[in-house]
């Protein structure tokens, strides 16, 4: 009944945000270029890739956090914390390199530029945390602590990404974009921003609440097996 | 007669430059309609398409976790009723 009812909670989150958030976003006006032309309606993919990719850091992060504490102390918590955050990354990540080059074709002419740090540095994170994924699902007895290196490497990634523009010549614009955001951009921008951070919020919990049951079923079947209640 | 239509064409003209230079702005660039709003919908299709398969898959998961619960406490109850 407790799981049916956090679903319920989250289907309807994300229902909400599945109308209001685009509908507030795609209706606002487009902000001008500076030959004083609006821009092209494409524009509109920065609110949701800023917002995905913000997600996916934000996860890098959390799952670091928790591989800290499993490191340090073999916590069962952290590891939960860990691995939800890490399918996150997963999925946020995706996300942002397949909103990115959308943007990029009609922005820049082109899907992909093998040159751009930040595109590489980007992909390169993402393809760690789905490592990360496929060492804790294939790696056996243990692979929580590589698994958890894995997640603090990629952690360092982050603020190459970030900081790429500021280093290397690339195709994304130098500078602070969301300091120097056009007026008409900025209510849009934080909106989608916060109505994105929510979702992460929903999904992550509903992961970890996954994680924490899947462990204490584990946990039940061991204490269950040593007490000799069950034939295996 | 001429003085009305003198001043109605000046206040055309006035309204006509201060819709131009400020709030009415098209809300989709010259030319360029169909393929950024193919772009656009694609990009956030792509995203709540792939959110709503984690939340599927997530549910799943968590049903296949009742279930393992449910064979292990009738285990319990009678070890000779079910061996895995």
């Amino acid at each position: 009944m407790k799981r049916d009812g956090l679903f319920g909670i989250a289907i309807a989150l994300l229902a909400v945000a599945f109308v209001l958030v685009p509908s507030w976003i795609l209706a606002a006006p487009l902000p001008l270029n500076p030959n004083g032309l609006p821009m092209a309606y494409a524009q509109k993919i920065f609110y949701f890739h800023v917002a995905v990719a913000w997600c996916a850091f934000l996860s890098v992060f959390v799952c670091a956090g928790g591989s800290v504490f499993q490191l340090a102390k073999r916590s069962p918590r952290g590891d939960a914390v860990a691995i939800a955050a890490a399918e996150l990354v997963v999925v946020f990540g995706l996300c942002t390199l397949v909103t990115g080059p959308l943007w990029a074709r009609k922005e820049w002419g082109v899907w992909w530029v093998w040159k751009d740090v930040r595109l590489v540095t980007m992909l390169i994170l993402w393809i760690t945390f789905l490592a990360y994924l496929f060492v804790r699902r294939y790696g056996g007895p243990g692979s929580e602590q590589l698994a958890s290196g894995l997640a603090l490497f990629g952690a360092v990634n982050v603020p190459i990404v970030y900081l790429s523009v500021f280093f290397w010549r690339t195709q994304h614009p130098q500078g602070k974009v969301v300091g120097s955001l056009d007026p008409a951009m900025r209510a849009p921008f934080w909106l989608s921003l916060a109505a994105f951070s929510i979702l992460y919020g929903v999904l992550f919990f509903l992961r970890l609440h996954l994680e924490r049951q899947r462990q204490r079923l584990a946990e039940a079947q061991l204490a269950a097996q040593d007490a000799g209640l069950v034939r295996w | 007669m001429k003085t009305l239509l003198c001043l109605l064409l000046s206040t055309g003209l006035a309204l006509a430059e201060e819709w131009k230079s400020a709030d009415l702005r098209p809300m989709m660039g010259p030319g360029e309609g169909f393929q950024s709003t193919t772009l656009v919908t694609a990009g956030y299709a792509f995203i709540w398409l792939l959110v709503l398969a984690f939340v599927t898959s997530v549910w799943l998961r968590s049903r296949r976790i009742d279930r393992e619960l449910r064979a292990l406490e009738e285990s319990i109850a009678d070890p000779s009723r079910v061996e895995r």
